[in-house]
């Protein structure tokens, strides 16, 4: 699989149906990736939606010289960054909302996270510093190269170097003995 | 979390309303640009219409002698009852005769046709004090000699003329209303104030 490039080049050529496809390899993930930013699923939700959308409206931004997964989760980045900038209070939400709001985070996380153990490892990583977080997020749960994970982030690969050296040394501390095993 | 196919029913819905607003800014975006250059046209249109203007107004400068003769001949709209004639030396002659004074206003005015004919741009009027027949001013002090010499209507009105025995002939000490004589003009208007 190319991350959906192939995809949206059928997509460019007509095909609507290649569409669903790069929705369903990319949605979740790119709004997982984007709530580790904005800490709130519904906003990560219209984030999402939001780059997916010019996707479809600014066919010709995308060039594919990165694979298309970098490419969103690096446009998602910089709305995640904007949306933090302009939440200037905490919506507070109904209790009686609240529970649904929990639960949507909690499907997320049962769609994307399949596996105990990977469940685990996330619980410790929303635990890190941001920049941190965000790296281990890249590498290890999205699968992205230290390059890759370098264009999103903004940073060179040394930088990613550092923050994954420091993230392991702290979700040790973290996750403890046995944590030890799973990473 | 909701199906997959809401939220791309919703994606769908969002990039439509993206291209319309997409649609509708290029729409005002070419408005613009026609306003930009209706205005650039326009304010090219005005500035050379300026310079056209300016170089007509230079064109007319050119024709400053005829002008100035025009204007002379122009303001003349009533008999005279008499001229008072002064010379640089203060001494103060009054013409009550109509017909010595319309012969003397005749005359001047001849010299300023008369001027006219011969070509007169070249020569530049160094500034002489003259503001009008009852200013302040009294040119005769400055080291040309000549004559001041005022015009009377029956109904009080006033025409006043500089004339300095350099060739400088001038109606109110107005530049613009000044011509350069001959000698033998200079002479001819000499002896006339003169004889007065």
């Amino acid at each position: 699989m190319d991350n959906g490039a192939g995809s949206y080049r059928r997509f460019l050529d007509g095909d609507e149906s290649a569409f669903d496809e790069i929705m369903e390899e990319l949605f979740y993930s790119l709004v997982f990736f984007v709530d580790r930013y904005v800490q709130d699923i519904h906003g990560a939700e219209d984030i999402a939606m939001d780059v997916f959308s010019d996707l479809v409206v600014h066919r010709h931004r995308y060039n594919f010289k990165v694979k298309l997964k970098t490419y969103l989760f690096m446009v998602g980045r910089s709305r995640a960054l904007d949306y933090i900038k302009h939440r200037k209070k905490v919506e507070f939400v109904e209790l009686s909302q609240a529970e649904t709001v929990a639960d949507d985070g909690k499907d997320l996380l049962e769609l994307v996270l399949a596996d105990e153990r990977k469940r685990r490892v996330n619980e410790a990583v929303s635990r890190l510093p941001r920049d941190m977080a965000v790296a281990v997020h890249l590498i290890y749960f999205d699968r992205l190269s230290y390059e890759e994970t370098a264009s999103v982030m903004k940073k060179n690969r040394k930088q990613v170097d550092n923050l994954l050296y420091r993230a392991k040394k702290e979700l040790r501390i973290i996750l403890g003995e046995d944590g030890e095993q799973l990473l | 979390m909701k199906e997959l196919e809401s939220y791309k029913a919703e994606i769908l819905r969002r990039s439509e309303e993206k291209i319309k607003k997409r649609r509708q800014n290029r729409k005002r975006l070419i408005l613009c640009w026609i306003l930009v250059c209706l205005c650039a046209v326009i304010g090219a249109a005005v500035w050379l219409s300026g310079t056209d203007s300016a170089e007509s107004e230079m064109a007319t400068q050119d024709l400053l002698p005829e002008s100035a003769m025009e204007s002379v001949m122009a303001s003349t709209t009533a008999p005279f009852q008499s001229v008072q004639i002064r010379d640089w030396t203060g001494k103060t002659t009054v013409v009550e005769d109509r017909a010595k004074v319309g012969k003397l206003y005749q005359a001047i005015t001849d010299r300023y046709a008369a001027a006219n004919a011969n070509a007169t741009e070249n020569k530049i009027m160094e500034y002489r004090f003259a503001e009008d027949c009852t200013g302040a001013m009294w040119m005769f002090a400055e080291s040309v000699p000549g004559y001041e010499i005022q015009f009377t209507t029956d109904n009080g009105e006033t025409r006043c003329f500089r004339f300095w025995l350099d060739g400088w002939l001038m109606e109110n000490g107005d530049l613009d209303k000044s011509v350069f004589l001959s000698p033998e003009q200079v002479e001819e208007l000499k002896t006339l104030l003169t004889e007065g």
